[in-house]
């Protein structure tokens, strides 16, 4: 097998060619590289090449092997993180044009737990300035550019965690280190046709990673399989003394799936637009899937708060509070969107009354709202109810009837997978949502093994690859 | 760490705040009494306040889309404040935690 025949696999199944020798990590890694410096370059998905430090780390994995040393599944496995999490030997602009000579001597916690693993990181993936902490109107709001959709060259890859989704959709890489504060993860991955998990609040220690709101933020995987998603969040899971937010307990991936039947709650969605017709039959099909493979599906219904207003209160505040400095300062002028200045400089304006209220409005709707999962173990809907829009149109009108439960799953810290479920009229890819209790990760893991091992949704390949102009 | 696009930290003085609150007022008295001319008129405040914090004006091309922010950010608190009661002085902590509490200390922390 060749390098660049494994470079399209998930990370699970490279780590499987790497220990059977079908490939070696640095074979692996300089095909990553070379994919990422010409497609994922022309695609807007690369911040930053670690090509120096990838070699090094990918050569130490394979005489590791060679002396019988494995690390575990993911030894060798080359992966790309989101800009906005810290790693010697490159710039970290946390996409960012006032941040451009940004550059930390250490690494994140989640770069060192991958390291620790084995995984090899080949670069940093571009991401919207500031993880789009004060809103943003247009796709191209981040130094890098706008990061195009490898199904549609003329379509977006969604944001923040862009590069990772279409840098992992393109199969230019087989795992990738996103976050998301609201939809940074869940967005991209729909988008990408790729498998995004996004964890329980403090599941993954954010030790190294650019805070945005400190109450919202998670870092997590995106694979092209959910087994990618376990394995990586078993490497990256566990306790930190450098994150007080952080959960005890390790996290243990799930080999296979559930192996019981589960309550799936079907969460109500809007599906009257026009728009929405394919993701409908997308998740009337993905359902009756479910329900073939022995699952009891039944309706569910969150109780009625304001998610989404305390949500993006909550980030509000804490956004302008995390960047004060830059938001007083003339940096500010610095970033590209303008909606995303004016949206820093109003957070700072957010009454503290506000932003109590919203907190303590959360701490009362967090146990409520775990009733849901009293009468079902899972919760589904699809992650968004359109493929991803033009590139270079105003989000604030391409943005529309496109639904998400991203509200409330932030909000209330709940952990979230996004599987590709089909494609709209245009090809482009759809999600379908999994979504668990806290610390429910391996259930949602499960199920997506389980929806994969039956759909070959997550194994379709985007079309032709971009050319760097 | 290095963040070279980060200036000083401007201290807020009680002066700063005295004149903020002085122009939300002044503001907020000028404003015509009817229909959607309050909201914008508060949010117009608030966005004085703002400077008079920052110790700048914020620029004119963001001017608007702040205002609009603001007094959106507003009237969603006002449409959905009661629908969601909350208890004056009864809560021991409002601490969010997306796991109960029961299961943190059961799990060590």
């Amino acid at each position: 097998m060749s390098a660049d025949e494994a470079l399209t696999a998930g990370a699970a199944e490279q780590g499987r060619m790497i220990r059977a020798r079908k490939v070696s990590s640095v074979e692996l890694t300089r095909a990553c590289l070379d994919a990422l410096e010409t497609e994922g370059a022309a695609l807007g998905a690369l911040a930053e090449p670690m090509r120096a430090r990838a070699l090094e780390e990918a050569a130490l994995a394979d005489r590791e092997l060679a002396q019988g040393a494995s690390r575990g599944p993911l030894h060798g496995v080359p992966y790309g993180a989101k800009d906005l999490i810290a790693a010697r030997g490159a710039p970290t602009r946390w996409g960012s044009p006032a941040h451009a000579g940004q550059e930390f001597d250490h690494d994140a916690c989640a770069v060192e737990r991958l390291r620790a693993a084995g995984c090899v990181l080949v670069a940093k993936l571009a991401m919207i300035e500031l993880a789009g902490g004060g809103g943003y109107e247009w796709a191209h709001a981040s130094m890098t550019g706008a990061c195009r959709n490898p199904w549609n060259h003329a379509r977006w890859a969604g944001g923040s965690s862009s590069g990772a989704g279409a840098a992992v959709g393109a199969g230019l890489v087989g795992l990738a280190i996103g976050s998301e504060t609201w939809g940074s993860f869940m967005v991209p991955a729909a988008f990408c046709g790729v498998t995004g998990l996004r964890p329980t609040y403090g599941r993954v220690p954010r030790h190294g990673a650019m805070a945005l709101s400190w109450t919202m933020d998670k870092l997590g995987p995106m694979g092209r399989t959910a087994e990618d998603c376990a394995l990586a969040l078993e490497a990256m899971a566990g306790p930190d003394p450098r994150d007080p937010s952080a959960l005890a307990g390790r996290f243990r991936a799930p080999r296979r799936p559930p192996g019981k039947r589960l309550r799936i709650g079907v969460l109500p969605t809007d599906f009257s637009h026009e728009t929405s017709r394919a993701a409908a039959k997308a998740f009337e099909d993905a359902v009756g899937l479910l329900r073939s493979l022995g699952h009891k599906t039944l309706g569910a219904r969150l109780p009625p708060y304001p998610y989404e207003l305390a949500a993006s209160t909550i980030i509000s505040a804490e956004g302008s509070a995390a960047f004060e400095n830059l938001v007083r300062g003339p940096g500010l002028a610095l970033l590209r969107d303008e909606s995303q200045q004016a949206g820093l400089l109003a957070g700072l304006a957010v009454p503290a009354a506000d932003y109590l209220r919203a907190m303590r409005l959360r701490a009362q709707v967090a146990p409520d709202a775990l009733r849901v999962f009293a009468s079902c173990d899972v919760l589904a809907a699809p992650t968004l109810l359109r493929g991803a829009p033009p590139i270079d149109r105003s989000l604030n009108e391409s943005w529309s009837h496109m639904g998400g439960n991203g509200g409330p799953g932030n909000l209330l810290g709940w952990p979230s997978l996004s599987v590709p479920m089909g494609f709209d009229s245009d090809g482009l890819p759809l999600g379908l949502e999994l979504i668990g209790p806290p610390r429910g990760e391996a259930t949602i893991l499960g199920l997506g093994m389980e929806f994969q091992r039956e759909t070959d949704w997550h194994a379709r390949r985007s079309p032709a690859p971009a050319r760097r102009p | 760490m290095r963040d070279e696009g980060a200036p000083r930290r401007r201290q807020v003085s009680r002066r700063d705040l005295g004149k903020a609150a002085a122009a939300a007022v002044v503001i907020a008295a000028s404003a015509p009494p009817s229909g959607a001319a309050p909201a914008e008129a508060a949010a117009e405040a608030r966005v004085a306040a703002l400077e008079a914090v920052l110790g700048r004006g914020v620029p004119p091309a963001l001017r608007g889309t702040v205002r609009d922010a603001l007094r959106e950010h507003d009237e969603a608190w006002r449409q959905n404040r009661d629908s969601c009661p909350l208890s004056d002085g009864a809560e021991p902590s409002f601490a969010f935690l997306p796991v109960s509490l029961g299961e943190r200390a059961r799990v060590g922390r």
